[in-house]
C-alpha cells in the first residue's frame, strides 16, 4: 500500500514540468487521498537533491568557500555529487564526425554563420572542426579561441570539446579559449555546462559573467566571476584590444598573435609597466606611437618588426638588468 | 522556481530530506515500530506540503524532529486531534541539534556518503536522464527521443531510480549503512 502511494508519487515527480491535462490529473490523485500530497513532495524533493548533486552549481560553491569553514551541508554534498556528475559528462561524448574544418590564419577574426543559427566568431590563429547533424551539435577546438553565439535547440547540445575540457551549451553564448598552458571558458550570455576531459572531475554550471580555467587534464576548473574582464578580453570580436591596467608585455603578447609584424620589446624592465586604453588589433604601429609618447620610449619601425626600447641617453648595451 | 510547488521540492530537498534517515534513527530508538515510524515520516512531509512559507524556519533539522516529536506524543496519548505544539528550537536530544558541533560535522558527512552511495546505483541511462531534465530543462517526451526510446522507458527508468536513491539514502539498516561506507568510492571528491 505504502509503496504502491510511493510509486505513484515517483512517478508523478519525475512527468514535471506539466501540461494542464497531467496538472488536472495530478490534482485528482492528489485529493484521492491525504497522503499523496506528502510522498509527492518527498519524491520531488529527492528528485531535486539528485539533480542538484549531479550537476552541482560549483559557482554558488566557489562563494561560499569563502565563508569560515563552517559545514555547509549544501556546499558538501554538492561537491560530493560533482565527482559523479563527470562520470556523466563523458556519457555525452559523441563519435568523431566528419564535419567541417575551419582554420584562421594569423590577424583573420572571421565571423562564421552555422546552419543551425548559432554563429561562431573566431579568433586568430584557431582550427576548429564543426559538426553539426541530428543527434548533436558538435565543436572541436584544436587551438585558438572563439566565442559562440548559440542557437536554442533543446534536443541538440551544443559542446565544445577543446581538449582537456569540455563545454556544454543549449542557448547563450560563450567563448573558449585553448592556448598553450590550457582552456578556458567564459559565458557572456546564459548558462553553461563545463567540465574536464576524462572520468575523476567536477561538472560546473557557469553563468553569465563566470569564466572557468583549466590547467591540467583531468582536475577541476578554478571557476570565478568577473563580468567586465570577461567583456573586456573579447574586444578582438571588433578587431580591438582593451588594455586595462594589463602588462606591455602581455600587450604586446596580443598584438603579435594578429601582426606579422612583430613588436619586440628590447628593453626587460619595460615589461612590467601598465596601460590603459583601446587599440585596433591590427595597427601594432599605432600602438607604439602611443607608448613612445607616454613611456618615454625609443620606437624603431621596420616591415619586419617594430622594435622598443628605452630612450637612450643611459648605455645603449640593452642589457641593463 | 516559479512554480511554487517546485520550490518547496527544492527546499525539502535541500533541507530536511538529509535528516530523513536520522529521524528514521531516532524514532527507531524511541522504541516506535516500523509501521508507525512510516505513518510518521509521511505525515511530517504532509504538513510541510501545505507550507507556503519557509523562510521563518532557519533550523529545518530541529523543525522536522520537532514535528515528529508532537506526532509520537500524539500517537502515544491516542488523541483524535492534538494540535501541534508550536515549533521551539529548545530540545532534547542532541540528535535533533542543528548547531554545527563535531558531532554534526560527523553527521553531515554521513549525508554526504549517504547521498554518494545513493546515487551511485544509478545506471547511465538514469544519470544521463536527471542530467538532461536539470542542465537542458528537457521534458519526458524529448529526452525520450534524444535517448531513442519511448516515453515510457524514461518515465519508469527516471522514477524507479529516484525511489531506489530516497531508499537508500534513508535505509537504517546497520549492514548497508556499512555497504555504503565501501562504495564510497567517489569520496576524494576536492
Amino acid at each position: 500500500m505504502q509503496d504502491h502511494v510511493e510509486e505513484e508519487a515517483s512517478i508523478w515527480a519525475v512527468r514535471h514540468p506539466l501540461d494542464s491535462r497531467q496538472e488536472a490529473e495530478m490534482d485528482a490523485w492528489l485529493r484521492r487521498d491525504p497522503r499523496h500530497a506528502g510522498a509527492l513532495l518527498r519524491a520531488m524533493a529527492g528528485l531535486s537533491a539528485v539533480e542538484r548533486a549531479l550537476t552541482s552549481d560549483m559557482s554558488e560553491r566557489s562563494t561560499r568557500s569563502s565563508l569560515p569553514a563552517r559545514p555547509n551541508r549544501r556546499r558538501v554534498i554538492a561537491a560530493a555529487g560533482g565527482a559523479i556528475a563527470a562520470t556523466v559528462a563523458g556519457t555525452f561524448g559523441w563519435q568523431r564526425l566528419g564535419g567541417r574544418y575551419v582554420t584562421t590564419s594569423r590577424g583573420e577574426i572571421r565571423r562564421l554563420p552555422l546552419e543551425d543559427g548559432s554563429i561562431a566568431t573566431i579568433n586568430t590563429g584557431s582550427e576548429l572542426r564543426i559538426s553539426l547533424n541530428p543527434a548533436g551539435r558538435r565543436i572541436e577546438l584544436a587551438r585558438g579561441q572563439a566565442w559562440f553565439q548559440v542557437a536554442k535547440d533543446r534536443t541538440r547540445p551544443f559542446i565544445v570539446d577543446a581538449g582537456i575540457a569540455q563545454a556544454r551549451a543549449i542557448g547563450t553564448a560563450f567563448s573558449v579559449v585553448r592556448g598553450e598552458d590550457g582552456v578556458q571558458v567564459a559565458v557572456t550570455e546564459g548558462t553553461v555546462a563545463v567540465w574536464p576531459s576524462g572520468s575523476d572531475g567536477l561538472m560546473a554550471i557557469l553563468k553569465a559573467g563566470q569564466f572557468a580555467n583549466f590547467r591540467a587534464p583531468a582536475a577541476a576548473p578554478v571557476v570565478g566571476s568577473a563580468p567586465d574582464e570577461i567583456e573586456r578580453a573579447l574586444a578582438w570580436r571588433n578587431g580591438e584590444i582593451s588594455l586595462e591596467n594589463e602588462t606591455l608585455s602581455h600587450a604586446i603578447e596580443q598584438f603579435n598573435r594578429y601582426n606579422s609584424q612583430r613588436l619586440v620589446l628590447t628593453d626587460p624592465s619595460l615589461a612590467d609597466e601598465r596601460l590603459v586604453g583601446l587599440f585596433k588589433i591590427d595597427k601594432p604601429e599605432d600602438f607604439a606611437t602611443m607608448l613612445s609618447t607616454s613611456l618615454d620610449v625609443e620606437v624603431t619601425v621596420s616591415p619586419a618588426e617594430i622594435r622598443i626600447a628605452r630612450k637612450i641617453d643611459a648605455p645603449a648595451d640593452g642589457k641593463r638588468r | 522556481m516559479t512554480n511554487p510547488r517546485a520550490a518547496l521540492a527544492e527546499w525539502v530537498g535541500r533541507e530536511i530530506l538529509p535528516h530523513e534517515h536520522d529521524l528514521r534513527t531516532w524514532l527507531q530508538r524511541r522504541l516506535i515500530t516500523p509501521a508507525d515510524v512510516e505513518d510518521i515520516v509521511q505525515e511530517c512531509y504532509c504538513r510541510l506540503a501545505q507550507l507556503t512559507e519557509v523562510s521563518h524556519i532557519t533550523q529545518p533539522r530541529a523543525y522536522l524532529f520537532t514535528m515528529a516529536r508532537n506526532l509520537v506524543h500524539q500517537q502515544r496519548r491516542s488523541a483524535a486531534v492534538v494540535r501541534l505544539e508550536a515549533y521551539s528550537a529548545v530540545l532534547e536530544e542532541q540528535l535533533e541539534s542543528s548547531a554545527p558541533g563535531p558531532e554534526r560535522i560527523a553527521a553531515g558527512r554521513q549525508e554526504v556518503v549517504r547521498l554518494q552511495a545513493a546515487l551511485a546505483t544509478l545506471s547511465e541511462r538514469a544519470r544521463r536522464i536527471f542530467v538532461m531534465r536539470k542542465i537542458d530543462g528537457m521534458s519526458q517526451r524529448q529526452i525520450a527521443s534524444t535517448l531513442g526510446v519511448s516515453e515510457a522507458v524514461v518515465e519508469n527508468d527516471a522514477s524507479r531510480s529516484l525511489r531506489t536513491v530516497l531508499k537508500v539514502m534513508n535505509a537504517t539498516d546497520a549492514n548497508m549503512t556499512k555497504d555504503l561506507s565501501v562504495g564510497g568510492r567517489h569520496a576524494r571528491s576536492r
